[in-house]
Order: C-alpha cells, then sequence, then structure tokens
C-alpha cells in the first residue's frame, strides 16, 4: 500500500478526533465518562495503525502513547483530588472528574496514536526531498513547504535524538541522587520522604530544561535557514513552475 | 617531523634505508605542498582567543542571524526576538557563502544531495546535466557514498566535507566566502578540501575569511616538558564488548523509516589511561564512545572496569554546548544533586589549569580562568560533575572543540591528572596529532563498509585495533 493511501486513510481517521462526529451520534455510555462510540474508536484506531505502520512501528507507537497520556491523566487525576480532600480551589467530587479523566485518557489514547501514525506512514524526508530534486526553480508554495518539513525534520531527526542522547548519557531518569547517607543502612519515613521529594523536584527540573533546550533548538536556525531558502530561484507567473529535468 | 599522524621521517628512514634517497625527495615534496598548504590557509585565516568572541565575528558576517546560547536561555530569547522582527528584512543574497562553527547548523537541507542540488540552484546555472555535476562534487569532496544519507547521520568530518562542496559550488556567484573553525572539524588528511576551496575563491578573487581560535591549525605535538605532566602510574581500563550494534539515525524511531545500524566488532582488552581513540574523519569514533557511555540505546554487551572497578562510563560530548541543555553551571551543578561536590572538583580542575597554564606561560586572572572563556568554564563544570558520578571511565570527545590551543592542552591535563588522582581513566578521541605523547594506549577506529546485500539493515562495521605504549608508531 502506497504511503498516499495509508496518509489519506488516517486522515480520515482523524475525523472523530477532531470534529467528534460521528461520534456524538451515539451517547450510550458504559460507565460514566465512557461511552460505546469512544470505545469503538480507540479500538478502530489501534487496528488500523498496527495495520498500517506494522507490528515493529505499532509497539512503539503504543509505548510512546502511553508515555505520554498516563502521566497526565494519572498526574491530573491525583493533583484533583488532594485538592478534594484539601478542599482547595472548589474541586467538584470525585464522582464528576473521575469520568473527565476516564474521558481523557480515552481521548488521549486515541489521538496520540493517530499523529505519531501519521509521522511513521508519511515520508517527510523524502517529501523534502523531492520538493528540489529534478527542479530549478520552485514556487512560493513549495519554498515554505520546504521550511515547513525542514523544521519539522530538524526537531524529529535531529534535536529530539540529541536531547535523547543527552539524556540518556545523563541518566536522567534513573540516576539516584548523591546522598551523604550510608546506602546499607535502613532509611526512616521523614528520610523517604526528604529523598522523593528530592528526585521529584531534581526530575521536574530536568524536564523543564530538556523542554527549553527543545523548543531553543528547534527554532534557532530558522532566521539563517529562512534566508537559505528564500534564495532558492522563484518561478514567476507565466514560467513553467517546475523545469523537471528527468 | 610528522609526515602522517603517528609516523615520523626519522621511523621511515629508518624501517626503509634502501629507499632512503627516493623516500627524502619524496617527502620534501609533500612536505613542501604542506607548507604551501598551510601558509595558504593562514593567510587567509583570522586568529581570536575565544569561542565567543570568534563566534561574535561569525555573527556579523552572517547579519547576525545567530542568535546567542552560550549565555543561557533569557540571552536566547532575546536574541531571537530581535532576529524574528527582522525576518523578511534581511536580504543575505547568495553573495555570501558561510560555514557555521558546528557545519551542520548551516545545511538547511536533509540530505547532502538535497545541499548540493539547492546550491546549483542558488548559483543559477543551467546545468546540462545537475545530476551528474552533483555526484561530481561529491567524487571531489569524498562524500559520494553519503549522498542519499539524512544529514543527521553523517559525522562531524563528512559534514564539513558536505560544507565545503557546497561553498566550492557556491563559488560561482558568491562575492565572499567566511568560514568559522574549520581546522577543528577536518583531520590533516581532509585538510586538502580546504585548501581546494581557498584555492578556488582565491582564483575568481573572491574574498575568503577563515575564522579561527589561537593554535587550532597547528600540527606540532605536545611538548616534552607538559607531556611529563601525566602521572605514570595510571589507571588501567578493561574494555569488552561483544555484539554491539550501534543504531544510526534518531533514536526516535516511529517512523520505520530509518538507515539501520552499525556494528561493532567484539573487543576484549587491557588499556593504560589516557587511551587516545584516532581515525579518520567519518570512521565513527563519536559513534564508539556514545556507545560507551550509553548515550545511545544499543545491542549486545560492554562492560567496562577500571583498575577492578565496575561502573558506568561517562561522556563529555563534542558540541558540549547542546550537552548543557541551556544550563548554567550553577543549575549543571545541581543536576545530579551532588552541588556541593561538583563545585570542589571544578575548583580543583581550575587550580590544575591555573597551574598547568603558568608553565606554559598563560596569564590567568584571580578566577583561575583566562578572561571571556565561558566554554572553557561550562567544559570544566560538565567534567566536574561528571567525575563526582565516579565512573569507571571518562570519555572526552574532541575536547579542543570552541578552545584556543594552549587553553585546550591546560584543560586536557588537567583533567587527566584529576581523573586519574580519583583512579578514573579517561580516553580521548581527537584527529589532532596534539596528543600523542600523552597517550599510554592508543586504539584505531575505522569503517569497513557491510556488503550492500544484507537483510538486517547492516550499514558498516566499526573495527577496532588495539596499540599499546607511549608514542607507539602506527603501522601503514
Amino acid at each position: 500500500m502506497s504511503w498516499k493511501l495509508k496518509a489519506t486513510l488516517l486522515l480520515g481517521l482523524a475525523i472523530p478526533a477532531f470534529c467528534g462526529w460521528p461520534m456524538s451520534c451515539f451517547g450510550a455510555q458504559i460507565v460514566p465518562g465512557i461511552d460505546w462510540a469512544a470505545v469503538g474508536y480507540l479500538v478502530s484506531v489501534h487496528l488500523v495503525s498496527c495495520l498500517l505502520t506494522g507490528g515493529r512501528s505499532y509497539n512503539r507507537i503504543l509505548a510512546i502513547s502511553a508515555m505520554i497520556s498516563l502521566p497526565v491523566v494519572f498526574g491530573g487525576g491525583s493533583i484533583s483530588y488532594l485538592m478534594y480532600l484539601l478542599n482547595m480551589g472548589g474541586v467538584s467530587d470525585p464522582y464528576f472528574f473521575g469520568a473527565h479523566y476516564l474521558e481523557l485518557a480515552i481521548t488521549m489514547l486515541s489521538v496520540v496514536p493517530v499523529a505519531l501514525s501519521m509521522v511513521a506512514v508519511i515520508p517527510m524526508g523524502a517529501l523534502e526531498q523531492r520538493l528540489i530534486r529534478g527542479r530549478q526553480v520552485v514556487t512560493r508554495f513549495q519554498k515554505s513547504a520546504l521550511m515547513c518539513l525542514r523544521v519539522f525534520n530538524h526537531v524529529l531527526f535531529n534535536v529530539i535524538p540529541s536531547i535523547v542522547e543527552i539524556m540518556h548519557e545523563e541518566g536522567i531518569f534513573h540516576t539516584p541522587p548523591q546522598g551523604t547517607s550510608d546506602a546499607s543502612r535502613p532509611m526512616s519515613l521523614g528520610e523517604r520522604w526528604q529523598r522523593f521529594h528530592c528526585r521529584s523536584k531534581l526530575l521536574l527540573q530536568q524536564l523543564i530544561q530538556v523542554g527549553v533546550q527543545g523548543i531553543c533548538s528547534a527554532i534557532e536556525y530558522i532566521p539563517l535557514w529562512s534566508v537559505e531558502i528564500s534564495q532558492l530561484p522563484e518561478a514567476t507567473p507565466g514560467k513553467q513552475t517546475s523545469d523537471s529535468i528527468h | 617531523m610528522v609526515l602522517v599522524k603517528g609516523i615520523d621521517y626519522a621511523h621511515a628512514y629508518d624501517k626503509m634505508p634502501l629507499t632512503w634517497a627516493f623516500l627524502r625527495t619524496v617527502f620534501s615534496k609533500i612536505e613542501t605542498g604542506n607548507a604551501t598548504m598551510c601558509s595558504l590557509c593562514q593567510s587567509a585565516t583570522h586568529y581570536f582567543n575565544s569561542y565567543e568572541s570568534r563566534e561574535a565575528a561569525f555573527c556579523k558576517h552572517v547579519y547576525n542571524l545567530i542568535p546567542c546560547k552560550t549565555e543561557g536561555p533569557g540571552r536566547f530569547w532575546r536574541d531571537f526576538s530581535r532576529i524574528s522582527r527582522r525576518i523578511g528584512q534581511v536580504v543575505m543574497g547568495p553573495e555570501t557563502a558561510y560555514i557555521t562553527s558546528n557545519p551542520r547548523d548551516c545545511l538547511a537541507f536533509s540530505s547532502p544531495e538535497q545541499v548540493l542540488w539547492a546550491a546549483l540552484m542558488i548559483t543559477d546555472q543551467r546545468y546540462s546535466n545537475p545530476t551528474a555535476q552533483v555526484s561530481a562534487m561529491a567524487r571531489l569532496f569524498g562524500i559520494e557514498n553519503t549522498l542519499k544519507q539524512p544529514l543527521r547521520t553523517l559525522s562531524g568530518g563528512e559534514t564539513i566535507k558536505l560544507a565545503l562542496a557546497k561553498i566550492h559550488i557556491q563559488m560561482q556567484r558568491c562575492r565572499k566566502v567566511v568560514i568559522a573553525s574549520p581546522f577543528c572539524w577536518l583531520s590533516s588528511a581532509n585538510a586538502i578540501h580546504l585548501h581546494r576551496v581557498v584555492v578556488g575563491c582565491r582564483q575568481k578573487g573572491l574574498e575568503v575569511t577563515l575564522l579561527s581560535l589561537l593554535g587550532e591549525d597547528s600540527r606540532s605535538t605536545l611538548a616534552a616538558p607538559l607531556a611529563a605532566l601525566i602521572d605514570s602510574r595510571t589507571p588501567s581500563l578493561h574494555l569488552r564488548c561483544r555484539g554491539v550494534t550501534i543504531p544510526l539515525g534518531s533514536a526516535v524511531d516511529v517512523t520505520a523509516h530509518l538507515p539501520g545500524h552499525a556494528r561493532l566488532n567484539d573487543i576484549d582488552t587491557e588499556l593504560a589511561s589516557p587511551c587516545l581513540l584516532v581515525g579518520d574523519n567519518g570512521q565513527g569514533k563519536s559513534l564508539v564512545a556514545k556507545a560507551l557511555c550509553g548515550a545511545m540505546p544499543i545491542g549486545g554487551q560492554i562492560e567496562i572496569h577500571t583498575n577492578g572497578r565496575e561502573g558506568r562510563a561517562r561522556l563529555l560530548f563534542q558540541d558540549v554546548l547542546t550537552q548543557t541543555l541551556l544550563r548554567s553551571n550553577p543549575t549543571i551543578a545541581r543536576s545530579h544533586g551532588t552541588s556541593e561536590d561538583s563545585w570542589c572538583l571544578y575548583r580543583a580542575i581550575s587550580r590544575r589549569i591555573s597551574h598547568i597554564g603558568r608553565e606554559m606561560g598563560l596569564s590567568f586572572n584571580g578566577d583561575h580562568h583566562i578572561a571571556g572563556q565561558q566554554l572553557l568554564k561550562v567544559k570544566i563544570m560538565i567534567v566536574a560533575v561528571r567525575l563526582c558520578t565516579l565512573p569507571t571511565v571518562l570519555v572526552l570527545d574532541e575536547p579542543d572543540w570552541g578552545l584556543t590551543r594552549p587553553v585546550a592542552i591546560a584543560l586536557v591535563l588537567a583533567v587527566i591528572q584529576e581523573a586519574h588522582a580519583m583512579g578514573v581513566a579517561l580516553i580521548l578521541i581527537s584527529h589532532k596529532p596534539w596528543w600523542d605523547p600523552i597517550a599510554r594506549s592508543m586504539v584505531i577506529v575505522r569503517k569497513r563498509p557491510a556488503d550492500t546485500a544484507n537483510s538486517s539493515n547492516l550499514r558498516f562495521y566499526i573495527e577496532t585495533q588495539v596499540r599499546w605504549g607511549r608514542g607507539h608508531v602506527l603501522e601503514t
């Protein structure tokens, strides 16, 4: 199956995620927050994604989706419950926000795999190549597309992998903070809390730094590249838009 | 006099007395050629005493279109918002051809073929067969085998060769050429490509400017008194690699359009520290370093023991600015919850640098650093944080990047002294001949292409060959 057909199928599959239709027509709920339509959509998304991307890619898509969705849902649910217990911020009864977080989990586990499947199916690198190869002039639209694809590919294949390498090297998720306490001595509850607090704070700081670095690296060379891409000879009206050589 | 890295004239004469006269003639010709090449490049070079001043000078040539990121996110955002307001107003035009200090950053396309094709388009010349032109240019600069590869998978050396090939095409139309720090990326064997570009520019009457750090283009090895600063009792490193495969390309592999992997040969060897990992441009030195230090999700098994102690290996990346994640030194120091220890080590390494610097006749200010050497401070802090975790081995990947030669020497010697005092072994990656006299062991890295028809998507083999001893002469 060609990537164009795969991309079209995935775009079709993404319509309910973007506009809610036709899921809104089937409102029967299994439990509060989860209706039959959402579950059906979730199942079809994963089925289609597995078929279109192949087992190896689907495994990774599933892993990344879970890594993104679950902390958001469980984190959000826990914070809301804590606020409810402390009577802060006017948080409603867990019965209501529980339904909200269930719905959020289903939505995220549907939408994120669709987006990742599109990334997996559409050959962005090859598309970027095709925008120039065999031409001597490009249209303004092609220049814009080239810039968009460049930034996208730069983020996906350069910025993120570089950051992941740094995170791997630093052992960002599994390096315990070095303390002066004796490792063989059993820790008291207070010390455990202190360690948990310290680790959480450190992890949060590191994730913020990773986020800042990611954004800065993604946009850093946009001005230079935009000047470079703008230098490509542009097709003028009345002239052949793309001098195909081959 | 060193002819090729690790091979000196005297050795060649000793080994081949019968052809002495012939060799002398050949070598003198090569030496004359090298000298001419060096002097030609030197005449086009402006030297700076710090990375920051060199970057500032380069930035002026490209209309200040690059935001500063050595001074944290605050400065970066200020710069970027200033630059982004000017987008659309700056008309650099094709008259300026340039290579940034990290050559990958100046390549606005996704593969070498596309970069060269775009350069042909920008020069606006109607070639009868542009595909042949691209191939010819790639062959001229020795990148014909990497034309279709994503830029991400090219090594630093291949990237600078591609950038030079691009400039060589743009030369047809541009008025000036500016290159930031070409010497830190090119090995001596590939210096000919830079020379070709400089000669081409001169022949066309173009203004060519090479911006370099002091001593960056030096080919002389470390002086004996400095090499003697390394203690003879050095940690012993046991390295064992079995069935190691290294993925190439992206770690975020959801696309399944990625270019396969490389295979490292099995190693089981004892190495003395500091160990020099050498190899020409694009042979896979940095890949090996990342695999050793767990920066990449590898297949197979790597075991490292130093003086019988097992543990992790840590790495100082060549592109240290990316490694900082835009963090300031205090934030880097806190990154492992060992802030006080990190600062203690930072000060200890700084004192050693200060001491070695005085031996070299460098002037240091009260803060033990050469004024304005922000990048040096960052490197010291990153090393200190890694040493705090007491790794088995610390790998320094091209530690001279962004530093002048004297400062780089002082830093490396100080780090070796400090690491050895803590019982940490050190692996030094470089294509410069500077470090040969301090190496206690040497590993040569070479790339061997895999068969084109293989089902496992294996792209190439990385072969390592272990050489022992100080000043050991390499076989050819």
